[in-house]
């Protein structure tokens, strides 16, 4: 897109203004502040944007100030296939007018003009991109460059109004959702599943109602059901009943003929029994009678009959007491004739035990004298105390005892001692008169003191030797003195002798004791056997007085005499044999006849109880109803029985004329319950069925189901509501936020590339950029160097605005981008850039159309080539080739109205801006 | 000589679900107090009593308040009324007519007919076929038929039920038989036969004498003469039916109204303000027509301003003669560019159709337009 020719008129404070700018490349607008340049900027956009009769405050600010006169924009531009001369007029007679010249003339006039102008440009530009850039640049840039961290976004490039509905759509999107997309379900955002649910419980409670109002309905049915049953059961209650009362009656008549009958047969039954008592009365009392006289009789036999047998009895117990008698005789006799024939089998054994007896004497009387001496034996020798090993050890002691004497008589000290004169002297104690020349001596044993006179004391002490040997002997000989006292001997030699005569003792104490043992046999002492002898000749003595004998006879006289008794034993056994059964027999024969006897007496005394029996209780009937009267009382019960039987046959043949009704009334009763049953059944149902019913009505069931289809109609609606709310939102949200983020894919790698492209001229083959989502430079790489933009210099920022902004316009369109504004930019650049960015600014505009707007002209004098207009005064100059410092080639205005003159055709600088006027103050100055 | 009025269906406690609550409880009130105005009709009319031929509440189960203040209104009217029940309050176990705070509360002037004829006047009887239950009973007209030809004097059969001739879709074997009915107007059995079911006025035959009442208060758009109760002479061979209106409320359908463009919403809009009695007016409404998102805002905004004023205002439900459309206008009214337009246009390209899509399609965009509005 390209502007071929600009021209405003009473454009806010410009008068007229027209130029051309170079189609391609940089056109420098050179001015001081407040001489119009905003206004041509401005104006190059809001030709497009505001209908003609716009009222907008805008609009309205473009007149000039207390001018009442028509605001003009008229442009010639190409962009794509189309080449039109497009002019507006606002306020007064305001007007726009198209005329299309190429691909085909056409001219348009009004809304019609202003749509097809933008239909045009929405055609072969990105419009948003465009409108995006000129919000960066020229209309609304202050002349700051941009702050750290503050570059301007190029999200731009997707428009701020279009931004802010994004958000806006988000911002109601998670009114409903979570940024995931889920449904919201707590917070002040709309509740999807809360009102789901809100629905769902008023349709359960809807359903609920309805539920329970059909159930009321079934139970009105119901109702009106057991109303017709209870007036049909009624009927047929009253049916039966009637039914029932007829058989009732008959039955009640017949009951009535029937117990008669039943109490005449009851009375005919005791007339019979009282008759078959008294009856019975008569023949027991005529049994009794004759059951007396017999059993007198048979008293009266067995009496005689145990008088008989009362002597009988007798001779049989005299008959035993004699036979027991001789029994006893014949035991007494035998046993007399055994002791004999004893007593004589003792005499047969007497002589062998007088011998015995004689010879047990004799080895007592040996005890007895041997018994003394032993007595004295043993005495001396256990008074005796020396034996072998005592002796032996005395011996030993005298040989050490004499041993130790010649021991110490050799190694002594010898003390002699001369008196010079008469002295006295004390040895140990004890005063020793010495004489003249005499000379004593003696051995030293121990220590001894001697004191001389003139107080002179010698203290004399064996030497070590001396005094061991004479202790060992002091001991020694102490020892063998305490053993001879203890062996009971003065000296050796008596020891000795007393051993030998110990010896002799031993030996016949030996031959005494050995003799004793022989004579004591198996008895512990010679009392013990003088005991046993004494009992052996009392036994002797007992024999012969048994025998009666006052010697012992022979031992043949007395097996003879043995022989004997035992024959006369033999025979006396067989006699008491013989006596002791004859005894038996007479008891056994006896003790039959006592039994018989008892027997007898016992059956006797029966009969006479029997028979008192009898006749107490034939007295006793006869007292209380004497015979006669019972004979009377038996006639009379015959004659009412026999009229209780004729009562009792008219009564049964009564009943028989009448109908049992029994099963039929039964069955009547039946279908009378039944009946009664269902009528109660039926009425208990219906009252319960009255009173839930009543109760339900009272609930107004009706009102509450009308009031549950509201809530679940307002539940429903709300609902509906929400969720068509959210889906739309949802819709919007995610087309919005897709087509955006296509937008910014298509923006992005582009934009990169011509942004590094554009920068690598400026620096070197190593500068890269880094864009962010919103398209915003966040920083630049350099020589391997990689800042983030804060860290950039504040003229490297406003290098790089420019290089992005070139590059924004560069992709605007296809073909050669659309027109670029640059309104003051690199203030702050180095004068080093400037003049590097200068050439860069050219070459870029080389397939771009470029307005440099600018107060300090120096400051782009690098830019070439570039078409150069200066304000006011509107002369134009063409920059040739790439030098900075080149002499500006000055061409000429162009003409109003006239079409696009080459750019190379000289003008005089004064011809087209004669016009050109500003008024800072906004007032209306003409001239 | 006797003069009645006859009237049916009151239906007291019907409830419309279009309505809101205080709507609804206005709605309710004017069914109760049509009560008093049948009341007056019938004094300055000096009919002898009034008869409802069925349907006296909308259902047994009704609010006991309702109750109350029904059986108030008839004691203030202070004629004779004599109520039939009919099949939405049969006098079954549930029957509202045997609960006890009816039976407690009746005025003396209120009469059940509960089955028996009963001389209302002396020699006018009224022969009564009341419903048992919920389930039709057959022809009930017919035994009441049969019983008032056994009677002398003037014989006035009160029933309930529909007619073949006006809903042969009901497979009912008998609803009320117009030829029975007729033959026994005909052979002087019977002089006149009272009718309920019908919320619309209505005469059954061509004897003159057999007559829907229609419902006192109109209850549905489409009923025919509604609102009406019948004033009844009968005298030496000659039977008089004058329709007297009662009617508070009224139920207004209109369903064809053009709209394509803000001239015809201006009409409607005149059209509207134009509606007597507004607060008792219920309104149906479908349009018919194609209208911009701008359009069909501009009528949401003009309906809802209605509806405060209104009882009710319904649209025909599922409007589809009514097309929606994103015009271009639409669009550049947004204001919008780039992403936004493309999006914009993506959504309103799925607006023109049916369905689940279109309808969100069409939320998205009236969002849309509310958020693009709120954006300077």
């Amino acid at each position: 897109m390209k502007f071929h020719r600009i021209r405003l008129t009473d454009y806010r404070g410009i008068r007229h203004c027209e130029f051309e700018p170079r189609e391609s490349g940089v056109t420098v607008i050179e001015g001081e502040n407040e001489a119009g340049k905003s206004s041509i900027a401005e104006a190059l956009w809001l030709v497009f944007e505001q209908h003609d009769d716009s009222s907008s405050q805008l609009v309205k600010s473009l007149q000039p100030i207390g001018q009442d006169t028509g605001t003009e924009i008229e442009v010639d531009v190409s962009t794509g296939p189309y080449r039109f001369r497009y002019s507006k007029r606002f306020h007064k007679q305001h007007r726009t007018e198209l005329t299309v010249l190429a691909p085909e003339r056409e001219t348009l006039t009004g809304r019609e003009a202003h749509n097809r102008a933008r239909a045009m440009l929405d055609e072969t530009i990105d419009v948003a991109l465009w409108k995006a850039l000129r919000s960066q640049q020229g209309v609304e840039d202050s002349l700051e460059p941009p702050a750290a961290g503050e570059h301007p976004s190029l999200a731009g490039a997707f428009g701020e109004r279009e931004m802010a509905v994004l958000k806006a759509a988000e911002a109601e999107f998670l009114r409903y959702y979570t940024q995931q997309g889920r449904e919201r379900t707590g917070g002040d955002a709309v509740n999807l599943p809360r009102l789901r649910s809100a629905e769902e419980a008023a349709g359960a409670e809807v359903s609920r109602i309805t539920a329970r109002m059909e159930e009321l309905e079934a139970k009105a049915q119901r109702g009106a059901e057991l109303e017709k049953v209870l007036v049909e059961t009624a009927a047929a209650l009253l049916l039966a009943e009637e039914r029932y009362a007829g058989l009732a009656a008959q039955d009640r008549a017949r009951s009535e003929v029937s117990s008669r009958a039943e109490k005449l047969r009851a009375d005919l039954q005791a007339r019979e029994a009282e008759a078959r008592k008294l009856a019975a009365d008569a023949d027991y009392r005529k049994k009794a009678l004759e059951g007396i006289e017999p059993r007198r009789a048979e008293l009266a036999a067995e009496e005689a009959k145990a008088a008989a047998q009362a002597p009988q009895l007798e001779a049989l117990r005299q008959a035993f007491a004699e036979a027991s008698l001789a029994a006893d005789q014949a035991a007494t006799a035998k046993v007399s004739i055994q002791q004999q024939a004893a007593f004589a089998d003792d005499l047969v054994t007497l002589s062998g035990r007088q011998l015995q007896a004689e010879q047990m004497a004799e080895r007592l009387d040996r005890l007895r004298k041997r018994e003394p001496e032993i007595a004295e034996l043993e005495r001396w020798l256990a008074d005796c105390r020396v034996n072998g090993k005592v002796l032996a050890e005395l011996e030993t002691l005298e040989r050490q005892v004499n041993d130790l004497e010649v021991r110490l008589k050799a190694e002594a000290a010898t003390v002699e001692i001369t008196a010079e004169r008469d002295a006295e002297i004390t040895i140990m104690g004890t005063v020793v008169p010495l004489t003249a020349g005499q000379v004593r001596s003696g051995k030293v044993r121990g220590e001894t003191v001697m004191t001389f006179p003139g107080g002179i004391t010698v203290t004399l002490r064996t030497g070590s030797s001396a005094r061991d040997v004479e202790a060992d002997l002091r001991k020694k000989r102490e020892l063998l003195t305490t053993r001879l006292e203890a062996a009971g001997a003065t000296d050796l030699a008596a020891a000795r002798s007393t051993l030998q005569e110990r010896t002799v003792m031993d030996e016949r104490l030996t031959q005494f004791t050995a003799q004793r043992t022989a004579d004591l046999r198996d008895l512990g002492s010679a009392d013990e056997l003088a005991a046993k002898l004494d009992r052996e000749r009392a036994a002797i003595e007992e024999i012969l007085r048994n025998a009666g004998l006052q010697d012992a006879p022979t031992v043949d006289e007395a097996k003879a005499r043995s022989v004997r008794l035992q024959a006369d034993l033999a025979a006396s056994e067989t006699l008491r044999v013989a006596a002791e059964q004859a005894r038996e027999s007479a008891r056994t024969v006896h003790e039959d006849g006592q039994r018989q006897a008892s027997a007898n007496a016992a059956r006797l005394e029966s009969l006479r109880h029997e028979l008192d029996r009898a006749e107490q209780d034939l007295s006793r009937l006869t007292e209380r109803q004497p015979d006669e009267e019972l004979a009377a009382a038996l006639t009379a019960a015959a004659e009412a029985r026999t009229a209780a039987e004729a009562a009792l046959s008219g009564a049964l043949q009564e009943l028989g004329g009448l109908d049992d009704v029994t099963a039929a009334l039964r069955e009547a009763n039946i279908e009378r319950e039944g009946l009664r049953q269902a009528q109660g059944s039926a009425s208990r149902e219906e009252a319960g069925i009255h009173a839930v019913l009543e109760a339900a009505g009272a609930d107004g069931l009706h009102g509450q189901l009308v009031a549950a289809r509201q809530q679940l109609d307002e539940a429903s609606g709300e609902c509906a509501a929400a969720s068509r709310r959210a889906a739309g939102a949802r819709l919007l949200f995610e087309t919005l936020e897709r087509t955006h983020d296509e937008a910014r894919e298509g923006y992005s790698r582009p934009l990169k590339e011509r942004i590094e492209a554009l920068g690598r001229r400026v620096y070197n083959g190593t500068f890269e950029v880094d864009l962010s989502e919103d398209l915003s430079v966040t920083g630049r790489s350099l020589n391997g160097v990689k800042l983030e933009l804060s860290q950039v210099s504040v003229g490297g920022r406003e290098q790089l605005a420019v290089l992005t902004r070139l590059a924004f316009a560069g992709i605007a369109s296809h073909d050669g981008g659309v027109p670029l504004v640059l309104d003051d930019v690199l203030g702050w650049a180095d004068p080093g850039r400037l003049a590097a960015i200068g050439p860069v600014l050219a070459e870029a505009a080389g397939t771009n159309q470029v307005l440099l707007f600018t107060c300090s002209p120096e400051r782009f004098a690098s830019v070439s080539p570039a078409r150069v207009i200066r304000l006011p005064g509107g002369q134009c100059s063409e920059r040739i080739g790439p030098a900075a410092d080149e002499e500006l080639e000055t061409v000429p205005p162009v003409k109003p109205r006239a079409a696009a003159a080459s750019v190379s055709r000289p003008a005089a600088p004064q011809g087209a801006f004669a016009m050109f006027e500003t008024d800072p103050a906004g007032g209306t100055q003409e001239g | 000589m006797v003069r009645f009025i006859h009237t049916s269906d009151w239906q007291l406690g019907m409830t419309r679900r279009f309505l809101s609550a205080d709507a609804q409880a206005r709605f309710t009130a004017a069914r109760v107090d049509a009560i008093r105005n049948i009341g007056s009709v019938a004094r300055e009319r000096g009919a002898a009593f009034v008869v409802v031929a069925g349907d006296v509440f909308e259902s047994n189960l009704v609010d006991r308040q309702l109750v109350l203040r029904a059986l108030e209104a008839l004691r203030e009217a202070a004629v004779p009324f004599y109520l039939l029940p009919g099949n939405h309050d049969p006098l079954d176990a549930s029957s509202v007519f045997r609960s006890k705070v009816f039976e407690d509360n009746r005025p003396p002037n209120v009469t059940v007919l509960d089955g028996d004829p009963l001389e209302a006047e002396a020699g006018v009887w009224l022969v009564p076929a009341p419903w048992r239950a919920k389930k039709w009973p057959g022809d009930t007209a017919a035994a009441a038929l049969e019983q008032a030809a056994m009677l002398a004097g003037t014989k006035i059969v009160v029933a309930h039920g529909g007619n073949r001739e006006f809903t042969p879709e009901v497979e009912y074997a008998a609803l009320v038989d117009t030829a029975n009915a007729e033959a026994a107007i005909n052979s002087g059995a019977v002089q006149y036969i009272a009718l309920g079911d019908r919320h619309s006025r209505t005469p059954l035959g061509t004897t003159g004498r057999i007559w829907y009442s229609g419902a006192p208060e109109p209850t549905e758009y489409r009923e025919l003469d509604p609102g009406l109760v019948l004033d009844v002479q009968l005298e030496d061979g000659r039977c008089e039916v004058t329709p007297v209106k009662v009617a508070a409320w009224r139920f207004t359908e209109s369903t064809g109204i053009t709209l394509d463009t803000n001239a015809d919403l201006a009409r409607v809009r005149t059209w509207l303000d134009g509606l007597p009695a507004k607060e008792r007016t219920i309104l149906n409404l479908g349009f018919t027509g194609t209208i911009t998102m701008a359009l069909e805002a501009h009528l949401e905004e003009a309906l809802d301003h209605y509806r405060s004023m209104f009882a009710a205002i319904e649209r025909r439900p599922g409007d589809s003669n009514l097309v929606v459309i994103p015009a271009e206008s639409d669009l550049s009214s947004l204001r919008l560019d780039g992403f936004a337009l493309s999006a914009a246009q993506e959504i309103g390209a799925s607006v023109a159709g049916e369905g689940p899509a279109a309808d969100d399609a069409r939320e998205a965009l009236r969002l849309l337009h509310r958020l693009a509005g709120s954006v300077p």
